[in-house]
């Protein structure tokens, strides 16, 4: 296995890892310190921001595992393919 | 000339362009089944990202949401909540299906999922979970536009004409165009929700209350429940966290599950342009926020509209805004109907052909283009006919649909990635898990904890389909092998 092709794994269990947590911080009983509805950040009553803070950062993680694919994919086209 | 004069004027020259646009882009696919269900498998980023977008945020989000903020509060976070988490899985699903589907020559979900698992029965009841599940989502988009249209005209368009006309453009475009057309049209329809959604999200806070912070201020004083987790029921009484929970799970197990989003893999041109799609997702998301700020500014609102899932039209005509903003009001909102519509529309009578006719009697090409159009036209004379009686607040119909769908994630997951999965445990999951779901749906407060049905139904799926499998034949690893070993290059 190529060193490209492992940290496309690393990755991978990176994404499952964020997925879980988010899940997991965004219900019960995962988000019930983050109720609310104090402190306001920016004007916004806590529990808005702690939602929009795991979905912007799932937005991140989708971002970075797309750059460590698409290298993977680029790596991939000039060697051999798949795993 | 009165105002509804100019807001129904700028409305017909936006149900004018995207008739436009959709006869345009009919030309684009061939005329065969592949082109009408899965535009030749040619769609790059551009309508991949509105497709996916505008099909998920519908009328509900337009209407439904800034309703929940409005008579619920925070309870609307599930929503916020759900999409990414749901649609993260289709970054490595959705690639998947697409290869095996240009390998197999599958253009649906029920497909692919036949293909590993081969049997009519499964094949016909997937297409019943689907059909049956977006008949009352039709109903709700439909009904969506006919308020809309309505209320922004002060009653002068009746709700039967609003949702006539609406819908009239939208079996047109499908009907002629076939998946093109719902994709580029939903590139112009997408870029409308966004833009109206962001401008009013952001004015009318400030118009009404000076700024986002003095409005929470406000509402927290008088309403600080509104703004707790897990927030109010429709009937303003607190909502419980196995309520709250479970509809969050429910809806993201389902989202990338609904059959005529997931079949949207098969329309995309490579492995690239599906991944691009499930990335930018977010940013198309992000838009229900401005949705959900608007809901909280009807808190404070000197009156109060007819029902919750009327605020921000209500709030948009008595705030005197000038004609011209309500009429791209209504086209932003009228655009999140139609751009979810006739993907369902479509799908349900391409699935319907495709999955639940043509197994049993074998049809030509041609033969199948002519009946999913047919169908295309009686699935929306139909959900016409319904929405026009249909009372229910939007959000429960669309909770409830998801109660069906979240029964198609097991045997998804499984032709993709459980080599000892087999048929008959995939057909009896599907079977219990839906009966189940429905059981639950039918008597909601038998539910423990008031748990989401779908929840309910999957954990008799699951174990029933993992149960059923191993005590059956495992398939020939030749055959589970397409299907698990399939890699991309990258991964």
């Amino acid at each position: 296995m190529s060193s490209m092709s492992s940290r496309v794994l690393v990755m991978r269990r990176m994404v499952f890892a964020y997925f879980a947590v988010y899940a997991v911080a965004v219900t019960y009983p995962g988000v019930v310190l983050f109720r609310g509805p104090r402190p306001f950040v920016l004007g916004l009553p806590l529990p808005l921001v702690w939602v929009t803070f795991w979905v912007v950062g799932g937005c991140a993680v989708l971002w970075l595992i797309d750059r460590v694919y698409r290298a993977a994919a680029a790596d991939g086209s000039s060697a051999s393919r798949g795993e | 000339m009165e105002r509804w004069h100019v807001v129904t004027g700028i409305v017909m020259l936006y149900l004018a362009i995207t008739l436009a646009i959709g006869l345009a882009a009919s030309r684009r696919a061939t005329k065969g089944v592949t082109g009408f269900v899965a535009a030749d498998r040619q769609f790059g980023i551009l309508p991949m990202y509105f497709i996916v977008g505008g099909t998920v945020f519908s009328a509900f989000a337009f209407l439904g949401g800034p309703g929940w903020a409005y008579s619920q509060g925070v309870a609307v976070l599930y929503i916020l909540a759900y999409g990414v988490l749901g649609i993260a899985p289709w970054y490595f699903i959705g690639p998947k299906s697409a290869r095996l589907g240009r390998r197999f020559g599958i253009v649906t979900q029920a497909q692919l999922v036949t293909t590993r698992f081969p049997s009519r029965s499964l094949s016909a009841i997937m297409a019943v979970v689907a059909v049956v599940a977006f008949v009352p989502y039709i109903m709700l988009q439909m009904t969506g536009a006919g308020i809309v249209f309505n209320a922004v005209t002060q009653g002068h368009v009746p709700f039967w004409l609003g949702a006539a006309v609406a819908y009239g453009v939208v079996v047109t475009y499908v009907l002629v165009g076939g998946v093109s057309a719902v994709g580029w049209t939903n590139v112009f329809e997408g870029m409308i929700m966004m833009v109206v959604a962001w401008g009013l999200g952001l004015y009318l806070p400030y118009a009404l209350y000076g700024g986002i912070g003095p409005m929470f201020e406000q509402i927290e004083a008088a309403r600080p429940e509104l703004l707790v987790l897990p927030g109010l029921r429709g009937d303003g009484t607190p909502w419980t966290w196995g309520g709250y929970t479970t509809a969050v799970l429910s809806s993201a197990i389902g989202l990338a599950m609904w059959p005529h989003l997931f079949m949207k893999a098969f329309t995309a041109r490579s492995d690239a342009v599906l991944r691009r799609t499930v990335v930018l997702f977010p940013t198309f998301q992000i838009f229900l926020i401005p949705l959900i700020l608007v809901g909280f500014a009807g808190v404070m609102f000197a009156s109060a509209p007819p029902s919750a899932d009327f605020i921000l039209p209500h709030m948009i005509l008595e705030t005197g805004l000038p004609a011209v903003v309500i009429g791209f009001f209504c086209a932003g909102a009228l655009a999140a109907s139609m751009s979810t519509g006739d993907a369902l529309l479509h799908g349900a009578a391409s699935i319907a052909i495709e999955d639940g006719i043509h197994p049993f009697v074998r049809l030509g090409d041609r033969q199948r283009r002519l009946l999913m159009q047919a169908l295309v036209l009686a699935v929306g004379g139909a959900a016409y006919f319904f929405a026009i009686v249909q009372q229910k607040s939007l959000v429960w119909l669309l909770l409830s649909a998801y109660g069906l769908i979240d029964q198609l994630a097991p045997p998804v997951y499984a032709a993709l990635y459980w080599r000892r999965a087999t048929t008959a445990g995939v057909l009896s999951g599907l079977i219990a898990g839906s009966v189940v779901a429905v059981f639950f749906f039918m008597n909601p407060g038998l539910r423990p904890w008031e748990m989401h049905e779908g929840i309910l139904g999957l954990l008799v799926n699951v174990p029933v389909l993992i149960g059923v499998s191993l005590l059956t034949a495992p398939q020939p690893r030749e055959h589970s092998g397409a299907f698990i070993d399939d890699r991309s290059g990258a991964a």
